[in-house]
C-alpha cells in the first residue's frame, strides 16, 4: 500500500468474518466431498452474479434495473430458474429464464442480462430462451418476456442468428397457444425487437429504445441524423402501434404487465380469469341516461360527438376498464374491461375522435385486438357507432380496403361469444362488418338513438329519387318562369332540407332493422349493463374455452 | 364514534349509562350534499354510528371526464342513496336556486331527516339552510340564523365590535358617517328626505347611522345625491388620522364596496395621499357621477400577518373552543399546512425554550391565544352558535384582530381533533359521561340532541396536530389538470389520509383503480394529518409521511414536494418559526433561485472532472466504485427544486457549514446516508428495487460509515473536523495501536470515502450561491429573506423558472398548460385576438380554466396572428396544444445547442471547489 492510496475497506473491521457458520460442522480433513460442494457454491453463486459489481453499476448509472431486480418487482415469491450454468462460461449465457408465482399464477419469464455481454443472443442462448417458451406453451402458462438485449454477439458469428432463429421460431409457435406480454428495457436492435414483437403485447418506458438498427446504422447507411428515441422511442412506437402500451418508467411497465395479465387467460384452453363482483349487475345505470340526454339532447343533437369511454366507465364492474393502444387512433377504443366478473374485449367506435370514421390505424388496431380475443376465448362486445370507412384518396392508396377487409374477416372469424349494441350512427359497410348477426354474432341490441341505415343523410339522393327530379325541375322552372336566381336556389334548398328531416325520421331509426330481424331488441339507456352482463353471463355459460380449430385462412 | 369512559368506542344506543344512551341516533337519515375528502370521511362517520346516509353525484363526478368516477360509490352500501344532480352547486343565482329546490326535494322524497353539507359552498349559505330548515330537514351545521348573524362580514364586525372583541381599526359606513356630519338626527334625515321627495320611514329598531345608510340606499335608487366626493375626502382624511395616531408608521386600505379582484382599491401611506386616493377608487368603480353608492371600506392595512382560526362549537346555549389552528402557510388563496395552536402547546414549547429570546415571544402567543379564544367563545355564544364554526383572526406581532367567523365545519377541522375531544358529564352524575372525537359526530349529535347536551369540557389528547393540503398543483403551485393518479402507496403507521377514497382499491380485483384529476373542481386532491407529542415530533411525522409518499401517474402533478421541502425546511429552522402569511411568495422565489442554478448543472460534466482529476489508479477505481452511489441522489435532488430546498434547510448548520467556503460538519457517507434517506432511496423491505439504494451501493455505504464509526470511536472523538485534523497527520495518535501500517490504510480508506466530496459539497455552493440559504429565522421566531426573494419583480422571474413554458416553434402560440379554453374574458366580452391582429408581448391572448382558475395566457413576444387553430369556448385543450400560427415581429432567438453547452460548463465547473 502506497502513503497515496486509495481504498474503499474498513481496516479496523474484524478480519475473521465468520466462515463455515451453516450449522452442519465442518469435517476435520476436507476430502473429495468438499470439493465438490465447493464446486457446488460457486456454481450457483455464479449464476446469480451476473456480470459483476462494475457491470451492475454500468446498468444503474442509465436508471436501470438489473433482470433480477425487475423480477423481484413482479413478485415476492423466489423465481423457480432453470439452466443456471447454461452456457461454456457457465453463468446462464445473460438469459434468465424460469417460472414466476404471480399472485397465485404460474408464469414463464425470462429476461436478458444486459450485464452479461450486453445481455446478446449468442450461439447458444438462444436455444435457452426457446426452451423455456416451449415449456410456457406445454404447461399453458403466460409468458412475460424482460427484454434489454444488444442484439445478436457479434464474436459468436452465425451462431448468434442459428439462436435468434430458435428462439423466433418457439415464439411464433407459441402465438396463439399461450398469451406474452413483453417489456421494453434498454437498447435494443435488430432481433432484440424482431422476438419481442412477435408476443402478444409490448409495453415500452420511456428512455428506451428499439428498432431494425440503431441511429449509428441509419447515419452510416443513410446519412440521416436521428437520436436513438425519434428513431425508436415510445413516442413513436406508441403512434405506430407497434408497441401496446408506453409507461413512464421501468417500474411502470413492470406493474401495467401486471395489470394486464390480470385480464389475460393462462392460454388457449382456459378463460380469462373471472372476478367475482360486488358490483351489481342488476343495477339500472342513471348515469347512462344522463349521458345519452345530456350528448343527444345537446345543441348539436344526434351529431354531437361521444367520447365511448364516458360510456365503458358506466358498464364495466366499478368502472374500470383497461385500454390498449391508447395513444393512438382512438376513433376506435380497444379496451378489457369486466361485465359480472367476466372479462370482455370492447371494440368500441369512438365518436369523439375523428367522428369515430374507421381508418387504416383504426382498422389495424381493431383487427389485433378481435383476433387476439378470438384466439384466448375472450368474449367481445362491439359498441357501433359509426358513419363507415373514411373515404378519401390517401386511404385509398394506402389500402384501406386491405385494411378494412381485414377488419371484417377477423370479425367473421370470430368464434368467442359476441355481442353487438349499436349506440347511435350505423351506416353501410361498416354496419354490415362490424359484428353483425350476418356475420356470426350472437346477438344485436340497439338502444333507442340508433340510425341504422345503408346511407348517412346522403343517401336521401338514392332513396327519394323522383323527389329529388322534382326539386330539380321545380328549381329550373323557377328561373325560367323568371325568378331570381336566389330565390329559386332559397326555395330549392328549403325543399332538400325538408327531404333531409323526412329521410332522417323515416330511414334513420333502428326500425326497418329490428322488422328485418337484423337488430334483436331495442335496450332502454340506463338497462345496458343489466342485459349485456344477463346475455354474457348465458353466453358463458354454454362456451367452452378451447383452442381454434378451423382452417387457416388465405389472409390474416 | 362515541367512547366510553374508557375510550372504547361504541354506539350511544348501547351504552350502559341510561342518561348516555339517550343520546342514541334512532332513526337519521342523514343526505350528504357536499363532495370532497369531507364526503368520504362524513361516510365513513356515519357508517360507524349506525347512520344512513346518501349522497349527491355530480355529472362532473360521473359522465364529463373519463376515469373519474366518484370514489366513494366502490364501497358503497347503499345504491338507491345515490342521487343525481348535474353538479353539487348552480353557477349563477338562478342556477343555485333551481339546485336548491332540487335537493330539498330529492330529501323530503326519500326519507331524509338531517341533511349534512360539509365545508363545501352551501354549508354557510343562510338562505340555502333556511329552505332545508323550511323543508322539515334538519341542517347538521349552524342553522340560518347563525349563518346570516355571522355570515355578513359586516354585521358580524358589528357584533364583535359592540362584544369588545379587537376588530381591525377602520369603517364600513362612511357614507352615512359623512351624512349624519350634515343631518345629525331623526329630524334632519327625515326633512332631507322629504326635500328629496324619498319615501324614506326612519326605523326604530335600527340605529341612527342604520338609518342614514337606509336613506342612502333610497338615494342610490333614486340617483340623488346625497354626500358628495368631497365629504368623503374629508371624512377620510379624519378617519384616516384616527388610525394613524394609534398604529403611527402603518398604511391604510380604501377598498370601493363593488371593488374586487385588484380594482377600486388603494393602500395609502400619508394623509396627502388620502384625497387622490379616494377619487382613484371610486373613478375605478365608475361611481363618480352623482347619485351613485360610493360607500368604501377605509381600515388599518394589516401588512405582516399571520392566520390564525379558534374552533368553536355550540348549542345555542354554551360556546366552547377548541383551541386555535396556524394557518399562516398558504399561496394563491390555497392553504397549504395547518398546524395546532393550543394553550398546552404553548406551554410546553415555553418551557422547552427556557431561556431563549422565543420563550418570551411564545409567552406572549399565547396571551394572544387566550383572548381569541375568550373572544371566540364570546362571539359564538352572542351568535347562539348551535353547531361548530371558525373564529378567524389575523395576527400581527402582539395584536389580533378579528375577521369573519365562517359557520361550517372547516377543511382543517382534523387538526383540532387531534387535540382535542369533547367530554359531556351527566349534570346529576360526575362519573357518567361519555367522549366524542369527531366534531362531525358532535355536528350530528348537536342537531338531533342540541339542547339537551351539557356543557362539554375539552380534553387534551396529543399535543400537537398537523394537516397538509395535496393539491394537484405544479412546482410554482399553480393549478394542473388532466393528471392521471395510477398507484398511491397505501398510509403509513399513524397517517390520517383524507382522500376522498382515492386510494381505496377495486374491491373485486384489489387493483389501484386509476383516477382522473380533471379538473372540475378545485385542485384540492387529498387532506394528511398527523399528530406529535410536540411541535417538532409533529412535524417530523409528517415528513415521514410526505418522505414515504409514493403517488405516481401520468402528466400528474402535485405539491407533495414542495410540502415535503418546505416541512423539512422548516424543521430545519425550529418547528415554532412564525411564518406570516406572505412567506410563500418568497420562499418559491428562493426555490426558483436554487432551479436557475440547477438548469445548467451537468453532473456528467462534473463526474468527467473529478475522474480527470485523479492521478492515482486507486483514486481512479474509488472513485468509479462510487459513480452510482453519488451521481443517482444527486441527479435525483438536483431535478426538483422543492427537493433541495428541503434538504438544504433541513440540514445546512449541521451537516456542513454555511457561507462561501462550505465545509462539511458530518463525514460524506453520514452526508450521503441522510441525503438516501431523505430522497426515501433508503432501503428497506418491501420496496421496489428502482425505489431504494442499488445493492452495490449500500455496500461501500455501509464500509465507509462502519470504518468512520470505527475510526471515531479508536480516536475517541465525535468531532468530524478533529477527526479530518488527525487523519492529516502522517504519523498515528498516541494509544491508537496497530502500528503505522493500520494508520496508513486508514488513511486511505479516508482518501478513498473522501475522494468525491467535491460533488457533495455542490449542494452547499448552490445554496450559497442562490442565496437560498440566506434566508434565516431570528430570535423572536420570524422569518427574513434575502432582497431579491421579496421584490417583486425579481420574486416573480425566479419564481417563473420553476415552470418554464412548454416548447413552441416561434411561429406558433401553444397553450401552456392544459384546461378549457375560452378566447375571451367574458361571454360578453369581445375575443382577445382574432386572426390579422397584431399583439404585443405580454398582452393577454386567450384563457384557459383550470380547475376554476381563470388563467390569462399572455403572448411571449409580439406578433402578428395567422392563424386561428381554436375557436369553440369552453372545449377541452391539452398541454402544448397549438392555438395560434403567429408571425412574430422578431424571429426568437433560441439558444444554440453550444451556447447552451458553454453556459453548462461554466456553470457546472464554478460550483466545484478547484479547477
Amino acid at each position: 500500500m502506497t502513503a497515496t492510496s486509495f481504498t474503499l475497506n474498513n481496516p479496523l473491521q474484524e478480519t475473521s468474518r465468520a466462515s463455515g457458520a451453516g450449522g452442519t460442522a465442518t469435517a476435520a480433513k476436507p476430502g473429495p466431498y468438499d470439493d465438490a460442494l465447493a464446486l457446488g457454491t460457486e456454481l450457483v453463486s455464479k449464476a446469480r452474479a451476473g456480470g459483476g459489481t462494475d457491470r451492475m453499476r454500468v446498468q444503474h448509472s442509465k436508471g436501470r434495473m438489473t433482470v433480477w431486480e425487475r423480477i423481484r418487482v413482479l413478485t415476492d415469491e423466489e423465481p423457480n430458474l432453470y439452466f443456471e450454468n447454461w452456457g461454456k462460461h457457465l453463468d446462464g449465457a445473460s438469459i434468465v429464464t424460469g417460472i414466476l408465482n404471480v399472485k397465485g399464477r404460474d408464469v414463464a419469464v425470462y429476461g436478458h442480462d444486459f450485464t452479461l455481454r450486453a445481455g446478446s443472443i449468442d450461439a447458444t442462448n438462444g436455444a435457452k430462451l426457446a426452451r423455456l417458451i416451449q415449456m410456457a406453451g406445454q404447461h399453458g402458462i403466460p409468458l412475460i418476456g424482460l427484454n434489454d438485449s444488444a442484439g445478436a454477439f457479434v464474436p459468436a458469428g452465425v451462431g448468434g442468428l442459428d439462436g435468434y432463429s430458435e428462439a423466433f421460431t418457439a415464439l411464433r409457435k407459441l402465438s396463439g397457444v399461450v398469451p406474452s406480454i413483453m417489456c421494453m428495457f434498454g437498447y435494443n436492435a435488430g432481433g432484440g425487437a424482431y422476438l419481442p414483437r412477435q408476443g402478444s403485447f409490448m409495453i415500452q418506458s420511456e428512455n428506451t429504445f428499439f428498432g431494425l438498427t440503431g441511429p449509428a446504422v441509419v447515419k452510416s447507411a443513410l446519412g440521416e441524423d436521428i437520436t436513438a428515441d425519434a428513431l425508436g422511442g415510445p413516442g413513436v412506437h406508441g403512434q405506430s402501434g407497434v408497441v401496446d402500451l408506453v409507461t413512464p418508467d421501468e417500474l411502470g411497465s413492470l406493474r401495467t404487465a401486471l395489470r394486464l395479465l390480470s385480464y389475460l387467460p393462462d392460454n388457449n384452453r382456459s378463460s380469462a380469469p373471472f372476478a367475482e363482483t360486488s358490483d351489481p349487475v342488476d343495477r339500472v345505470v342513471h348515469e347512462e341516461r344522463i349521458l345519452f340526454r345530456n350528448i343527444f339532447n345537446s345543441p348539436a343533437g344526434m351529431n354531437t360527438p361521444l367520447d365511448i369511454t364516458l360510456y365503458l366507465q358506466q358498464i364495466c364492474d366499478h368502472g374500470e376498464y383497461f385500454e390498449l393502444q391508447p395513444e393512438r387512433a382512438r376513433n376506435i377504443v380497444t379496451a378489457f374491461g369486466r361485465i359480472g366478473g367476466h372479462v370482455v374485449g370492447f371494440l368500441a367506435n369512438n365518436s369523439a375522435v375523428s367522428s369515430g370514421q374507421i381508418d387504416i390505424d383504426a382498422a389495424q388496431k381493431g383487427t389485433r385486438f378481435v383476433r387476439f380475443c378470438n384466439l384466448y376465448n375472450i368474449p367481445m362486445i362491439f359498441l357501433e357507432d359509426t358513419t363507415g370507412f373514411l373515404p378519401g384518396k390517401e386511404q385509398e392508396h394506402r389500402g384501406i380496403v386491405s385494411a378494412g377487409r381485414r377488419l371484417l374477416d377477423s370479425i367473421i372469424d370470430l368464434r368467442t361469444p359476441r355481442i353487438t349494441l349499436i349506440i347511435r350512427n350505423a351506416f353501410g359497410g361498416a354496419y354490415a362488418a362490424y359484428n353483425s348477426y350476418f356475420t356470426g354474432a350472437d346477438l344485436v341490441l340497439t338502444l333507442p338513438t340508433a340510425r341504422i341505415a345503408v346511407m348517412g343523410p346522403a343517401g336521401k339522393d338514392y332513396v327519394y329519387k323522383s323527389e329529388m327530379q322534382q326539386i330539380a325541375r321545380t328549381f329550373k322552372a323557377d328561373i325560367e318562369g323568371g325568378a331570381s336566381d336566389a330565390d329559386a336556389a332559397a326555395s330549392r334548398d328549403a325543399a332538400l332540407a325538408k327531404l333531409s328531416l323526412r329521410y332522417e325520421a323515416e330511414l334513420m331509426n333502428p326500425k326497418e332493422a329490428l322488422a328485418l330481424g337484423s337488430v334483436s331488441s331495442v335496450v332502454m339507456p340506463g338497462e345496458t349493463r343489466q342485459v349485456l352482463a344477463k346475455n354474457l353471463s348465458f353466453l358463458m355459460r354454454k362456451y367452452r374455452p378451447e383452442p381454434m380449430g378451423a382452417p387457416q385462412r388465405e389472409f390474416e | 364514534m362515541m367512547l366510553d369512559s374508557n375510550f372504547r368506542s361504541q354506539r350511544y344506543e348501547d351504552a350502559d349509562s341510561e342518561w348516555v344512551s339517550g343520546f342514541g341516533l334512532g332513526r337519521v337519515k342523514c343526505l350528504i350534499v357536499c363532495r370532497g375528502p369531507v364526503r368520504k370521511e362524513a361516510m365513513e362517520i356515519f357508517e360507524r354510528m349506525g347512520v344512513e346516509c346518501g349522497m349527491l353525484l355530480s355529472e362532473k363526478d360521473s359522465i364529463v371526464y373519463p376515469r373519474c368516477l366518484a370514489p366513494e360509490l366502490r364501497g358503497l352500501e347503499y345504491s338507491e342513496n345515490v342521487h343525481r344532480v348535474p353538479d353539487y352547486m348552480g353557477s349563477g343565482q338562478e342556477e343555485k336556486l333551481a339546485r336548491i329546490l332540487q335537493i330539498t326535494a330529492i330529501a323530503h322524497d326519500n326519507g331524509y331527516t338531517h341533511l349534512f353539507a360539509g365545508y363545501g359552498f352551501m354549508a354557510e349559505d343562510a338562505e340555502f339552510i333556511r329552505a332545508v330548515e323550511d323543508a322539515g330537514i334538519i341542517f347538521v351545521g349552524p342553522s340560518s340564523s347563525v349563518a346570516q348573524r355571522a355570515g355578513a362580514k359586516d354585521e358580524a364586525k358589528k357584533l364583535a365590535r359592540s362584544l369588545g372583541n379587537s376588530v381591525i381599526p377602520g369603517v364600513d359606513n362612511i357614507s352615512a358617517i359623512c351624512l349624519l356630519h350634515k343631518s345629525k338626527d331623526r329630524g334632519a334625515l327625515e326633512v332631507l328626505a322629504k326635500k328629496h321627495s324619498l319615501s324614506f320611514q326612519y326605523d326604530d329598531s335600527l340605529s341612527l347611522p342604520d338609518n342614514a345608510d337606509a336613506l342612502l340606499l333610497l338615494g342610490y335608487a333614486a340617483q340623488v345625491e346625497l354626500v358628495t366626493i368631497e365629504e368623503l375626502q374629508a371624512e377620510a382624511g379624519g378617519q384616516s388620522a384616527t388610525i394613524w395616531k394609534k398604529y403611527p408608521g402603518k398604511r391604510i386600505r380604501f377598498k370601493h364596496i363593488g371593488g374586487g379582484g385588484g380594482k377600486g382599491q388603494r393602500v395609502v401611506a400619508q394623509p396627502g395621499d388620502v384625497s387622490s386616493a379616494v377619487m382613484d377608487i371610486l373613478a375605478e368603480s365608475k361611481v363618480v357621477q352623482p347619485g351613485s353608492n360610493r360607500n368604501f371600506l377605509l381600515e388599518l392595512n394589516i401588512e405582516i400577518s399571520r392566520h390564525n382560526e379558534i374552533q368553536i362549537i355550540g348549542n345555542g346555549d354554551w360556546c366552547v373552543s377548541l383551541g386555535g389552528r396556524d394557518c399562516s402557510l398558504q399561496m394563491h388563496e390555497q392553504k397549504l399546512l395547518e398546524l395546532s395552536l393550543t394553550q398546552e402547546l404553548l406551554e410546553a414549547e415555553i418551557e422547552a425554550s427556557a431561556g431563549l429570546a422565543a420563550a418570551a415571544v411564545l409567552k406572549r402567543d399565547l396571551v394572544t391565544l387566550q383572548a381569541m379564544e375568550a373572544e371566540g367563545e364570546r362571539f359564538g355564544a352572542a351568535v347562539n352558535l348551535d353547531s361548530v364554526s371558525t373564529f378567524e383572526c389575523i395576527v400581527d406581532g402582539n395584536d389580533h384582530f378579528f375577521m369573519e367567523m365562517n359557520t361550517r365545519i372547516q377543511v382543517e377541522h382534523g387538526v383540532s381533533e387531534l387535540v382535542y375531544r369533547l367530554c359531556f358529564t351527566n349534570p346529576d352524575d360526575a362519573t357518567d359521561c361519555f367522549y366524542v372525537d369527531q366534531l362531525i359526530e358532535a355536528m350530528v349529535l348537536l342537531s338531533v340532541h342540541g339542547s339537551r347536551l351539557p356543557k362539554p369540557t375539552r380534553v387534551s389528547r396529543s399535543l400537537s396536530g398537523a394537516e397538509v393540503r395535496v393539491n394537484a398543483t405544479n412546482a410554482s403551485l399553480q393549478p394542473h389538470a388532466g393528471g392521471v393518479i395510477r398507484y398511491w402507496s397505501p398510509p403509513i403507521e399513524g397517517e390520517i389520509r383524507d382522500d376522498q377514497g382515492i386510494g381505496g382499491r377495486n374491491p373485486d380485483t384489489g387493483a389501484f383503480v386509476y383516477y382522473n384529476l380533471a379538473g372540475a373542481y378545485d385542485s384540492n386532491i387529498a387532506l394528511l394529518l398527523t399528530d406529535g407529542t410536540t411541535r417538532e415530533d409533529n412535524l417530523e411525522r409528517i415528513s415521514e409521511i410526505l418522505r414515504s409518499t409514493e403517488l405516481r401517474g401520468r402528466d400528474l402533478e402535485t405539491n407533495l414536494s414542495v410540502h415535503y421541502g418546505l416541512v423539512s425546511w422548516i424543521l430545519g429552522h425550529g418547528a415554532m418559526v412564525k411564518p406570516t402569511t406572505r412567506f410563500m411568495g418568497p420562499y418559491l422565489a428562493g426555490v426558483g433561485a436554487l432551479q436557475t442554478i440547477l438548469r445548467d448543472v451537468d453532473l456528467d460534466l462534473t463526474w468527467a472532472d473529478l475522474l480527470g482529476r485523479q492521478s492515482e489508479d486507486s483514486a481512479k477505481l474509488a472513485l468509479r466504485r462510487q459513480q452510482t452511489l453519488i451521481l443517482r441522489p444527486l441527479g435525483a435532488l438536483f431535478g426538483d427544486p422543492h427537493l433541495l430546498a428541503g434538504y438544504i434547510g433541513c440540514h445546512e448548520g449541521t451537516l456542513w457549514s454555511a457561507g462561501g467556503k462550505p465545509k462539511f460538519l458530518a463525514n460524506p457517507l453520514e452526508v450521503l446516508n441522510a441525503l438516501y434517506r431523505y430522497l426515501n432511496l433508503d432501503a428497506s423491505p418491501g420496496k421496489p428495487p428502482s425505489a431504494e439504494i442499488w445493492s452495490h451501493d449500500l455496500d461501500v455505504l455501509r464500509e465507509g460509515l462502519s470504518f468512520y464509526s470505527d475510526l471515531q470511536k479508536r480516536l475517541g472523538t465525535d468531532s468530524w473536523t478533529e477527526t479530518e485534523a488527525l487523519l492529516s497527520a502522517d504519523s498515528a495518535p498516541k494509544n491508537f495501536g496497530g502500528g503505522a501500517e493500520l494508520w496508513a490504510a486508514c488513511r486511505s480508506a479516508h482518501r478513498g470515502f473522501t475522494v468525491a466530496v467535491d460533488l457533495l459539497l455542490m449542494v452547499p455552493r448552490i445554496s450559497h450561491r442562490s442565496e437560498f440559504g440566506q434566508i434565516r429565522v431570528d430570535d423572536q421566531l420570524e422569518c427574513h429573506f434575502p432582497d431579491r426573494f421579496t421584490d417583486a419583480e425579481q420574486a416573480a422571474t425566479l419564481a417563473r423558472s420553476l415552470v418554464p413554458p412548454p416548447a413552441a416553434s416561434s411561429d406558433e402560440i401553444v397553450a401552456p398548460t392544459g384546461g378549457h379554453f375560452y378566447s375571451r374574458e367574458a361571454p360578453h366580452l369581445p375575443v382577445l385576438v382574432q386572426e390579422g391582429d397584431r399583439f404585443e408581448a405580454g398582452q393577454p391572448l386567450f384563457v384557459i380554466e383550470v380547475m376554476k382558475m381563470f388563467n390569462k395566457v399572455l403572448a411571449p413576444f409580439a406578433g402578428t396572428v395567422t392563424r386561428v387553430l381554436q375557436e369553440s369556448d369552453g372545449t377541452i385543450i391539452a398541454k402544448g396544444q397549438t392555438i395560434f400560427k403567429v408571425t412574430p415581429d422578431e424571429v426568437v432567438q433560441v439558444e444554440s445547442l453550444e451556447q447552451i453547452q458553454k453556459r453548462r460548463h461554466r456553470v457546472t465547473h464554478g460550483l466545484l471547489g478547484q479547477v
